[in-house]
């Protein structure tokens, strides 16, 4: 009884197995029916973009060769570049999908610094002066003004930068500091005034005025007021101004080299009016003027023609005292010929007839004796 | 000329020094009337250490080179207080058979240095043939230009810059004679024609036979 009781409920399930995959094969079927088959379209839609397009961003902007026209049997076969999805990630919308700047590192294309060229400095004969219409906005520049640059040629960023500069200069030192920015080939005219500067600012307090051509700060010019001058060594101010020009060459951007011009100019101020015993004094009631830093020779063609000549020196004293060596040593190995003669030749002398004495048959006793007692 | 033991005067001629009555037989009397043999380099001392002994006999070959009559040695050693360093000179020079490159140079042509370290004294005996050329004043400068090395104890260095010092005074007296071209020996009958002196038999002088081997 137990037996018969086991084998009922089995075929029970068996039944159901059955029942159930019937009816998932009959759906199955009917979903494939409705599923849409690929359909091979016999002229598939072109690129729009010209071949060649999607590499602009690696390519220079005029080719240097024509584009050559594609074939038409080219463009037909192969995968369709059209296909592709406009863009996986919703931030790169804009960016074609074979830019190859995507499977590049970022730092190669997009954080390259354009390399800058090297600047020449501009031909003393090439310096013009500032127009007419410059000069008197540099005469009209408000007082309060330590950064002057009527002819906005400093950025925004950096302008803002040299002039937190100066104020916090201005407000620290008792030589107030004014940068005049020209361009790198202007020069300021010889009949200009800097008494009148800013309404002739300089001449009411103990001032420090650097003329700086952007980009050539081997130009630039550093004028004191006198009391400031006078305090201190020209040796000692031709330093200044020589160690200002140097820091600021270290930078390869001329608002750099701005910046780190006018931070060493500021500094050595500083020290400056530490090293001043007293404060320096207004020039108000003694002529006042502004005097230039003189005797650095900080052009760069002149230095790097001193800097050569030390060179070539240095080079001329080691090639003769390398051939002074070479010579002496040579000479060592090999006596000169004279010596060789004077070795070679034999020396005869006179054969005298002597009387013997003492009873020496070749000697008799001719000779010295001293002491070479220290 | 003055006797080389107690300076006194002595002319040409005479046996024995009036002074002191130095002479040959006495000091052959004192010394022995043997030759000896002597090296140009005598260091009884050992002051000198065998790199300067081996440099000062190039030294002295150069020196023999230029001077084919002449020859120079050097005597470092302490002598008893009862010879003087002439005393010795006139005995090496007379009695003295020197090792020089060619045996027949004349000693007569020899020039003698002596130092004596104990004593600190130095002292020069000539033969007969350089009396004229190296004269008491010629060789009292010589002694005077060698005081220094002398007195630092460099007596290598002394005997080197007395051979310079001497051929400097002896070409002023002697003739130049330029290097004679090489040429081949007229004849050659033997070994020494060529410069070569055969010192021994080249086989080994049997003094009996061997055994077996008929006389």
């Amino acid at each position: 009884m137990q037996v018969r009781n086991h084998e009922l409920p089995s075929r029970g399930v068996v039944w159901l197995l059955l029942t159930t995959l019937g009816f998932a094969s009959i759906h199955a079927q009917s979903v494939d029916e409705e599923l849409p088959l690929p359909r091979w379209e016999k002229d598939p839609p072109l690129l729009k973009s010209e071949a060649g397009d999607h590499f602009n961003s690696l390519l220079p902007a005029d080719p240097l060769l024509p584009a050559l026209p594609e074939p038409q049997s080219m463009l037909r076969s192969g995968p369709r570049l059209g296909d592709a999805p406009p863009s996986l990630m919703p931030g790169y919308g804009d960016v074609g999908p074979m830019d190859l700047s995507l499977f590049l590192h970022g730092s190669i294309l997009k954080d390259q610094k354009p390399s800058t060229p090297a600047h020449s400095p501009t031909p003393v004969l090439a310096l013009r002066d500032l127009s007419a219409d410059i000069v008197q906005a540099l005469l009209d520049t408000p007082a309060n003004e330590l950064l002057i640059d009527p002819q906005n040629l400093i950025p925004e960023i950096t302008r803002g930068d040299v002039e937190r500069l100066l104020t916090f200069h201005a407000g620290e030192s008792a030589i107030r500091l004014h940068l005049l920015v020209l361009d790198a080939d202007q020069k300021l005219p010889d009949t200009f005034d800097l008494a009148r500067l800013a309404h002739g600012v300089l001449n009411r307090q103990p001032s420090c005025l650097a003329i700086y051509p952007l980009g050539e700060p081997w130009r630039a010019r550093l004028l004191l007021s006198q009391s400031v001058h006078s305090a201190t060594t020209s040796a000692g101010l031709a330093d200044m101004a020589a160690d200002c020009i140097r820091d600021a060459q270290q930078a390869e951007e001329p608002g750099a080299q701005l910046q780190r011009y006018a931070v060493r100019l500021s500094t050595r101020l500083f020290w400056l009016q530490k090293s001043m015993t007293k404060t320096p004094a207004r020039d108000v009631g003694s002529n006042p003027r502004l005097l230039e830093v003189v005797g650095s020779d900080t052009n760069p063609a002149t230095s790097a023609a001193a800097i050569d000549i030390r060179l070539w020196l240095a080079l001329a004293a080691t090639a003769v005292s390398l051939l002074a060596l070479i010579a002496i040593l040579l000479l060592r190995r090999h006596p000169s010929p004279r010596r060789n003669t004077q070795s070679s030749d034999t020396w005869i002398l006179p054969e005298p007839e002597v009387a013997p004495r003492l009873g020496g048959a070749f000697s008799g006793g001719a000779g010295v004796v001293a002491s070479f007692k220290s | 000329m003055k006797c080389p033991h107690c300076s006194s005067p002595i002319t040409t001629g005479q046996a024995a020094c009036p002074g002191c009555g130095f002479s040959a037989p006495a000091i052959r009397a004192y010394l022995g009337a043997d030759w000896v043999r002597l090296e140009r380099i005598t260091d009884v001392a050992g002051r000198l250490n065998l790199r300067e002994t081996r440099h000062l006999e190039t030294v002295l070959d150069e020196f023999e080179r230029s001077f084919p009559q002449c020859f120079l040695a050097g005597y470092i050693g302490v002598l008893p207080d009862t010879l003087t360093l002439t005393d010795l000179g006139f005995w090496l020079i007379n009695h003295g058979a020197f090792q020089t490159h060619q045996v027949s140079r004349r000693n007569d042509f020899a020039i003698v240095l002596l130092i004596d370290p104990l004593r600190q004294q130095a002292g020069f005996t000539v033969g007969y043939a350089l009396e004229n050329v190296l004269t008491e004043p010629v060789l009292q400068a010589i002694l005077k230009k060698l005081n220094r090395p002398l007195q630092r104890g460099a007596f290598g260095q002394a005997v080197e810059q007395c051979s310079k010092l001497i051929e400097k005074a002896l070409r002023s007296s002697a003739s130049r004679e330029p290097r004679q071209p090489e040429r081949p020996p007229a004849v050659v009958g033997d070994a020494s024609d060529l410069g070569l002196q055969s010192l021994r038999p080249p086989t080994r002088q049997l003094t009996r036979p061997h055994a077996g081997q008929k006389p």
